[in-house]
């Protein structure tokens, strides 16, 4: 078996020392950058992103994959930047003001860094304007918003607002989701994508991106 | 109406008992009160006495099965917006005064499994866990038709609030032992406190909260479910069943699909809220399962905020031959949300009311029916 699909596979099971050993081992083969990323560590997330999706593996799984990944991207980071290899796309992620879940948004987080986005994580409670200034100032090509509560959802609609305000509504995708949050609420608001699960989210994240 | 206790098991068990149950079973979400008040809502409309609901008396047994601490909570900060203080766990937390009740704890005390043995002893049994002395009033009251409910700590839910949901998915992985012991140590002592205080009222209804699910499914799968959560309920609901309980009742938000056989397997047989903005359908449920659990809530609460035809709808669609007759309690999902006018309200209650061939609001009254 080569070794990008022992990582692969070592990666799902969440085997988290494995993986790091792995990733050591084909960086010390020569085995570009980039591939080890690809064929490796990506390839797996995405697998149990699909899974997570198909409800055949839960958020344990998840969670235990994402933390293997991140002991092989640890890695691969130094390494990256000097070999020239980009990330997919740049994404700030937050959950709304006055809304504290933070479960789901850190889930969409890790499918994002499994499809290679780079993610600015706001954290929870976070205002339209924080939103927006993030997008300006780190270039970021999508804001994800994640509420939780009908009380907060409206925040969603002030991104979307505040992001026309400062002119950027054109070079910016506007994802939305959470419990409350439905298709037919983000076209009424005028967001651009609503997807029902995290694994979706990155899905979609990699299209606008590429 | 106030059903009894006999009425109530019977209907949970499928027996139709002449009439079809409608309760609310949390209330109005935070804010609603106050637009409820601006729409000209009457006090005993918001207090929810006005509409007559349907409940069944009820009454916990005097004793405790989850963590004593002998902590006190500290207040560190209090603004009109928030309040961060460290709770009865030692947790940091902080409580957003506008949008919730609930606190959000920031941190955790379980980090290792030193951190578990060091307090322990929170969970341990202890004869102080019992209030002997309120026993005999209980009992009286069970002999006046009330309901006796017995709270035990969640299988998910308690280990997250000592390690946060994120770490206790990782520590079924990593370290299960920790999360054995710990529902081991906590089934041994909700037992030995339900010998003492069923021994003299018997129980009704177990009762556990979870809410371990979101609109993509559950937080844990049935992988976890039957290795950790499983063994732990049954051991609690043998030694319920040997006390007298009909009724094994599962506290859960969110899309709970995946894990209803496993939970099934393991004694729950009434589930709620059953919450349809995550995919819960009752009565698709119920066209699977038939008569094998109840359940409780299932009417989307988001419905009400839309138009009076989309109450209709959903009313039309939830109330059918399939759901009626025994094993469902017809509620809305959780919170009456903010944003449904009193008028869609009182036309929700009032058309679910014919529906269910119940007369017209005659009384008043109102009692959480969330257990
Ligand atoms: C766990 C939980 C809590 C925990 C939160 C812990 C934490 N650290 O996050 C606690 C106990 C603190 C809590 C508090 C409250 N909660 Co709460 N909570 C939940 C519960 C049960 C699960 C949420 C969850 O973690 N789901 C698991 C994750 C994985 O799922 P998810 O968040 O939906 O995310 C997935 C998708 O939605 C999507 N997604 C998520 N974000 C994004 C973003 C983008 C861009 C995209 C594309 C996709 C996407 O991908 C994710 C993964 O697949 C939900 C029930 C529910 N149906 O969601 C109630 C729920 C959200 N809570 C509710 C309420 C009412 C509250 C409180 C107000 C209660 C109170 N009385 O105080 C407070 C509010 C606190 C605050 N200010 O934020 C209600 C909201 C109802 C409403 N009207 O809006 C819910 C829906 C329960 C219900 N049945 O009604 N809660």
């Amino acid at each position: 078996m080569s070794i990008l699909v022992e990582i692969s596979e070592n990666l799902q099971r969440g085997k988290a020392k494995v993986v790091k050993e792995l990733v050591q081992q084909a960086i010390d083969q020569g085995i570009p950058v980039e591939q080890i990323l690809n064929e490796g560590l990506l390839s797996g997330m995405s697998i149990i992103g699909e899974k997570f999706k198909n409800n055949e593996v839960y958020v344990p799984e998840v969670l235990v994959a994402a933390r293997a990944m991140n002991q092989g991207t640890q890695l691969l980071k130094p390494l990256m930047a000097a070999a020239g290899v980009k990330a997919v796309g740049k994404v700030c992620i937050g959950t709304v003001q006055g809304d504290l879940h933070d479960i789901g948004k850190n889930l969409v987080k890790m499918m994002l860094e499994g499809k290679g986005l780079e993610v600015v994580d706001l954290g929870t409670d976070v205002s339209a304007e924080t939103f927006v200034n993030t997008a300006i100032e780190q270039n970021c090509q999508i804001i994800c918003c994640s509420a939780l509560l009908t009380t907060t959802m409206n925040v969603m609609e002030d991104v979307v607002k505040k992001a026309t305000e400062a002119g950027i509504r054109d070079k910016v995708t506007i994802m939305i989701g959470g419990a409350p949050v439905s298709d037919d609420y983000c076209k009424k608001i005028g967001a651009d994508i609503y997807t029902s699960d995290a694994a979706s989210a990155a899905d979609a994240a990699v299209n606008v991106c590429s | 109406m106030i059903w009894t206790r006999e009425q109530y098991i019977a209907h949970c068990n499928f027996e139709f008992t002449g009439r079809e149950m409608f309760c609310e079973l949390f209330g109005p979400l935070l804010q609603l009160e106050e637009e409820w008040r601006q729409q000209g809502a009457s006090e005993k409309e918001i207090a929810m006495t006005a509409f007559d609901w349907d409940y069944v008396l009820k009454t916990g047994l005097p004793c405790r099965t989850g963590a004593v601490t002998g902590l006190k909570p500290i207040i560190l900060e209090d603004t009109p917006d928030h309040t961060l203080s460290i709770d009865n766990m030692g947790r940091k937390s902080l409580l957003h005064k506008k949008a919730a009740t609930i606190p959000l704890p920031l941190e955790y005390p379980v980090k290792t499994a030193d951190d578990w043995l060091k307090i322990k002893h929170w969970y341990t049994f202890d004869e102080s866990r019992i209030d002997y002395g309120a026993i005999e009033s209980r009992k009286a009251l069970r002999d006046k038709g009330y309901l006796t409910l017995f709270s035990f700590p969640g299988g998910f839910d308690e280990p997250r609030q000592l390690l946060g949901e994120e770490e206790l998915c990782i520590a079924y992985y990593e370290d299960p032992e920790l999360i054995q012991d710990m529902l081991e140590t906590m089934a041994d002592t909700a037992i030995k406190v339900m010998e003492r205080v069923c021994d003299k009222v018997p129980l009704d209804n177990l009762c556990v909260h979870e809410d371990l699910a979101g609109k993509s499914g559950p937080l844990i799968g049935p992988a976890q479910v039957n290795e950790f959560v499983a063994p732990y309920y049954k051991k609690v609901w043998e030694a319920a069943k040997s006390f007298g309980a009909k009724i094994f009742s599962q506290d859960s938000d969110g899309n709970i699909e995946p894990v209803i056989d496993a939970f099934y397997d393991a004694g729950v047989n009434l589930f709620y809220p059953f919450e349809p903005a995550a995919g819960m359908d009752m009565v698709k449920t119920k066209q699977k399962y038939g008569k094998k659990f109840c359940i409780k809530g299932g009417i989307d609460k988001h419905v009400l905020r839309k138009e009076k035809e989309d109450i209709r709808k959903e009313l039309e669609y939830k109330i059918c031959d399939i759901t009626k007759g025994g094993g469902t309690i017809f509620a809305l999902d959780h919170r009456i949300p903010n944003g449904v006018s009193i008028e869609n309200y009182r036309y929700y209650v009032n058309l679910g009311r014919e529906m269910l061939g119940l007369p017209p609001i005659q009384g008043e009254g109102w009692q959480r029916m969330a257990f």
